[in-house]
């Protein structure tokens, strides 16, 4: 710990560690100098001299958020020389300030307003001056009226250090502004729309689009959750005015949210939300009240039940539910209902593979994003960190911008790979060649923790199979020659603290464990990976047994069912459970009715068009969900559903931390577990719970939430290297990948129904051809193209970017059809598919040429 | 009073070259400062000055040297302070006659033809681009004695009709 200092602030003596800044001492002592181009989150810039104080001793006057303090320092805060210094600068800003605090939303929460009153400036003494600037609003979510600009500069800052760094001040003196390159739109420059710069601009210059003239500040009602869309799960606060959603923002200013965080909540309050339940009368849905159509379905189902017994009966929950209604869920169908058919969008996603990385390394591998931040080398494996996982982004670009070394392997040359030290731009499909790779040079090079290792069970046997490994091989199904690979070893090997990010639902099971290999064989098992999960709360579903294989807390079925049956106090299922793929094979056969919760199966599972044929085929299915989805189309009964933003309860994020999430608004339909248990209580199985917090005090009795998996000895897993993926052959010579987009996310239900998607070049619908294989396709940009698999065929338009190397395409993860192209074929023991990479063939023009 | 020229308009020109030149643009007092005495010595020199203007520059730089980051703003409000104190009279001139005594600040001065010393040569006219002076050439006994004289408006004061006076009628006023 540094040195204590001792420092006296307007006669108050307050003790800091050395290095403080006069400003934080002050605030510290709970003196506010006012300030205007600091910022806590970033560095001091000194640049527009409000701050100045009184040093004794010291000639002049000093800014305090550049200086630090030294010990036995006299430092007046408001003298009246301070005070007449920063009128005059306020009154400078001020007459170039040609805003109307009447018609101002910041009126109240301004800092420049705040700070004029405070040093009772009733009017400039200079002339006013008004830049005549034109207020920016041709984009959705950010309103720029540079005329209030007071050139703090703090936007400049935030963009640089966490933002898609494209402002910076343009002209000089009087003229200066905030601009990005060549004065374009938000939109057209690469901005991200983080919005970070909304949250730290001191005046109104910057505005969410949504929140002019809507309401105050002081009028907001402020209410902290956390987001809904990625695994991040970043902390959030709501501003409510008259129960609608006015902004979202973090909870301090240098609080990073993404686009889809900041600004991607008008799906929440969308007219196009189901908010009555519907039943299908003669093929049509048509509106009921809640009592019937819970009535209906449970009638329905228990019909089922009676005539084919509980297994012909099968559940599916989307992974963005809470905890509590996760495991409402599967209580409801292995203790109400009687089957362990229970899958959930965790198995698209990276589960249950992630489990046995867990397992193998302990939870105490998993990094928090704060500790990514202090890193010295990083590597990055299929995860498009800045665009899919954003939180993780920035902690990644934290780390870069203090030093760490970067390798990232990637078959897209994504935002983050251009900051790489050593960018491997693999093959799609070869990431496990280049991670066994990795792992020879690693060994080869002597450039691990070889006591460490040795303790590890099968490290000799690791050894045998890696001496076996042809580096030829490598280097013919990768495309990366040894060099680079041995180059990017030594450089991961020798980092001190390491930590290896990769995306759960874009790598192979096998890449996992190869994952673990080199945690292992560097000797890094704590904070040292950091599997980035797609969806909200995929941990937590998987955790409250919202999988065909666990119980809640991740307990096997057989070993845990005598436990359950004892709280429950019912009868459990012995007959192992069925995975959603399992159960669409089923489907019209042994499996007859389905209950799905907060999913769409239909556009999120892999060939999708026989999903669809499936979920026909069955006796009965009823859907809730918050939008009449692709699956709700084909159900007989539709429950609404509500969104996280309207729920109560906790969610797990990928760091394994569990967060409170609290409705912001009042919810628009029946809370889902309400829905759940009403839909019970009508099967003969009543749960009797009054709130949220009951559910959540026997979650935690039952589970341990968290309950971390501690590891004291580790063991290699042998791994043959194979290409994941479908593979291309003379028919389907190319390969799609399936990722995400800066403002699409995932299945793409939320992004649509709010306003992100106008930012989504053609709402998604697009693949991105390499101008290599868009010159020999003759494929020009935005033209018709037909993409067809072994599954079938899309049509949709082309855009062409370098992004991916020749032979691979990319499409949204957002487009509606993606399904239709990819694989659903599943391995024997995981039963998840790899559908984000398909072979596919590409013809230019229409479906129908 | 300075006898090298106009105080204001050696300041104003100076302004502008560190405006133009040494301004870096990161500090807000200098560099809206700087911007806003430019302005206010811009009036004065177009004799559009207010006696608060006194006030505003003399705040101005005191304050910029208060506040400002670097040497060389605060320089550049102390060259201000300077010619404040050294020429005020001059300042006061401008502003309150809305006369410059250099006759240097185009907008203060008037081009005045004496009648008593123009010969009627037309050579002043000829040359004048803006066509700004009036008179006909003398036609001896044939013409009467109208001698030539300005128009204020169209003047701009470009000097061109000074060179060529030969008996020297035409005068700064």
């Amino acid at each position: 710990m540094s040195e204590q200092v001792t420092v006296t602030i307007n006669g108050k003596e307050v003790k800091v560690s050395e290095g403080t800044l006069i400003i934080q001492a002050a605030k510290m002592a709970g003196i506010d100098i006012p300030h205007l181009c600091y910022c806590e989150c970033l560095p001091s810039t000194g640049s527009c001299r409000v701050c100045l104080v009184e040093v004794e001793g010291a000639k002049g006057l000093v800014a305090s958020c550049t200086r630090k303090v030294k010990n036995g320092m006299v430092i007046n805060t408001n003298t009246e020389k301070v005070r007449e210094a920063r009128r005059f600068v306020l009154e400078l800003i001020l007459s170039n300030h040609s805003g109307d605090c009447m018609s101002c939303d910041k009126n109240g929460a301004c800092e420049l307003q705040k700070y004029a009153y405070e040093l009772g400036i009733e009017k400039t003494s200079f002339s006013m001056k008004d830049p005549g600037y034109e207020i920016d609003k041709s984009n959705p979510f950010i309103e720029r009226n540079y005329n209030l600009c007071i050139l703090c500069g703090r936007c400049v800052g935030i963009c640089k250090t966490q933002g898609a760094d494209i402002i910076d001040f343009i002209k000089r003196g009087m003229i200066t502004k905030v601009a990005t390159p060549l004065d374009k739109p938000l939109q057209e420059s690469g901005c991200d729309f983080c919005g970070s710069c909304l949250a730290v601009c001191p005046v109104g210059a910057l505005l969410e689009v949504d929140r002019r003239f809507r309401g105050r500040e002081w009028e907001m009602e402020e209410t902290k959750t956390v987001c809904s869309y990625c695994g991040c799960g970043c902390d959030l606060v709501f501003g409510i005015v008259d129960g609608q959603i006015m902004r979202t923002t973090g909870e301090s200013p240098g609080d990073f949210l993404c686009a889809k965080g900041r600004f991607g909540w008008d799906f929440v309050e969308n007219p196009k939300r189901i908010i009555k339940p519907l039943i299908k009368k003669d093929g049509i849905l048509t509106e009921s009240t809640y009592e019937e159509a819970i009535k209906f379905a449970a009638e329905r189902l228990l019909d089922i039940k009676k005539a084919h017994g509980a297994n012909s009966i099968g559940g599916f929950i989307g992974a963005g539910n809470t905890n509590e209604v996760a495991y409402l869920f599967q209580k409801f169908l292995r203790a109400g209902i009687g089957t362990n058919n229970i899958d959930s969008s965790a198995r698209l996603l990276g589960f249950p593979a992630l489990i046995d990385l867990y397992e193998a390394l302990g939870d105490g591998a998993v990094v928090s994003m704060e500790d990514i931040e202090e890193v010295d080398t990083l590597l990055l494996v299929n995860a498009d960190v800045t665009v899919a996982y954003p939180r993780v982004g920035v902690a990644v670009k934290r780390a870069l911008s203090s030093g760490a070394k970067l390798v990232v392997v990637d078959a897209g040359r994504t935002k983050i790979s251009e900051k790489a030290d050593i960018y491997i731009q693999s093959k799609a499909g070869s990431d496990e060649f280049i991670l066994s790779g990795l792992l020879k040079e690693l060994l080869d090079g002597k450039v691990y923790d070889e006591e460490f290792a040795k303790k590890c069970g099968k490290f000799e046997d690791l050894k045998k199979s890696l001496g076996k490994l042809k580096m030829e091989m490598v280097e013919k199904e990768s495309g990366i020659s040894k060099d680079v690979l041995k180059r990017a070893a030594k450089l991961y090997g020798e980092g001190k603290k390491t930590v290896i990010v990769f995306g759960a639902e874009t790598v192979s099971p096998q890449t996992m464990e190869l994952i673990a290999n080199i945690s292992l064989l560097t000797g890094k098992t704590r904070a040292s990976v950091l599997p980035c999960l797609l969806s909200s709360n995929l941990r937590g579903t998987v955790y409250m047994g919202a999988l065909a294989e666990f119980y809640p807390g991740v307990r096997k079925i057989d070993e845990a069912r005598n436990d359950f049956e004892k709280t429950w106090g019912v009868k459990l299922p012995k007959k192992a459970g069925l995975s959603i793929k399992e159960m669409l094979d089923g489907m019209g056969s042994s499996i007859l009715g389905m209950y799905i919760v907060g999913a769409d199966p239909v556009t999120q599972f892999p060939n999708s068009s026989s999903v669809a044929k499936s979920l026909s085929s069955l006796d009965f299915l009823v859907a809730q969900d918050t939008f009449l989805t692709e699956t709700a189309k084909l159900a007989d009964v539709v429950l609404p559903g509500i969104t996280l933003a309207e729920s109560n309860g906790t969610i797990v994020n990928m760091e394994y931390r569990t967060k409170e999430v609290r409705a912001v608004i009042e919810p628009l339909a029946e809370t889902d577990w309400k829905t759940v248990t009403a839909l019970s209580k009508r099967m003969n199985y009543t749960m009797g719970y009054s709130s949220e917090k009951e559910i959540a005090k026997e979650i935690k009795s039952l589970v341990f939430v968290p309950k971390k998996i501690e590891r004291d000895t580790y063991s290699f897993i042998l791994v043959e290297p194979k290409v994941s993926g479908e593979e291309p052959d003379k028919k389907y010579p190319y390969t799609l990948i399936v990722g995400e987009t800066t403002f699409g996310f995932y299945d793409g239900i939320r992004t649509k129904n709010s306003k992100l998607s106008r930012l989504e070049p053609n709402a998604g619908d697009y693949v991105i051809f390499n101008s290599e294989d868009a010159t020999s396709l003759k494929i020009e940009d935005g033209c018709e193209v037909t993409v067809k698999s072994r599954r079938g065929k899309v049509t949709t338009s082309a855009k062409i970017l370098d992004f991916l190397p020749k032979g691979m395409f990319f499409m949204p993860s957002c487009h509606d059809k993606r399904g239709i192209l990819a694989s659903d074929s599943i391995d024997s023991k995981l039963k998840s598919p790899q559908h984000r990479l398909i072979a596919v063939s590409i013809s230019k023009g229409g479906a129908n040429k | 009073m300075s006898s090298e020229g106009c105080s204001v308009l050696i300041t104003l020109e100076f302004f502008k070259g560190f405006a133009k030149d040494k301004m870096c643009g990161k500090c807000l007092p200098c560099m809206l400062g700087t911007t806003r005495i430019i302005d206010v010595l811009e009036r004065i020199t177009k004799s559009e000055g207010e006696e608060r203007d006194m006030v505003v520059l003399e705040k101005t730089s005191s304050n910029i040297i208060d506040t400002a980051r670097c040497k060389l703003g605060k320089d550049a409000a102390n060259f201000l302070q300077d010619s404040l104190t050294s020429s005020r009279d001059e300042y006061e001139e401008h502003i309150k006659d809305g006369h410059c005594s250099h006759n240097s600040c185009e907008l203060l001065i008037n081009y005045w033809i004496d009648p008593e010393k123009c010969v009627m040569c037309d050579a002043c006219k000829k040359v004048c681009p803006e066509d700004a002076i009036v008179g006909e050439k003398l036609v001896p006994y044939l013409s009467d004695n109208n001698p030539y004289y300005v128009r204020d408006k169209k003047c701009t004061k470009c000097g061109q009709c000074l060179t060529v006076c030969e008996v020297g009628a035409i005068e700064i006023v």
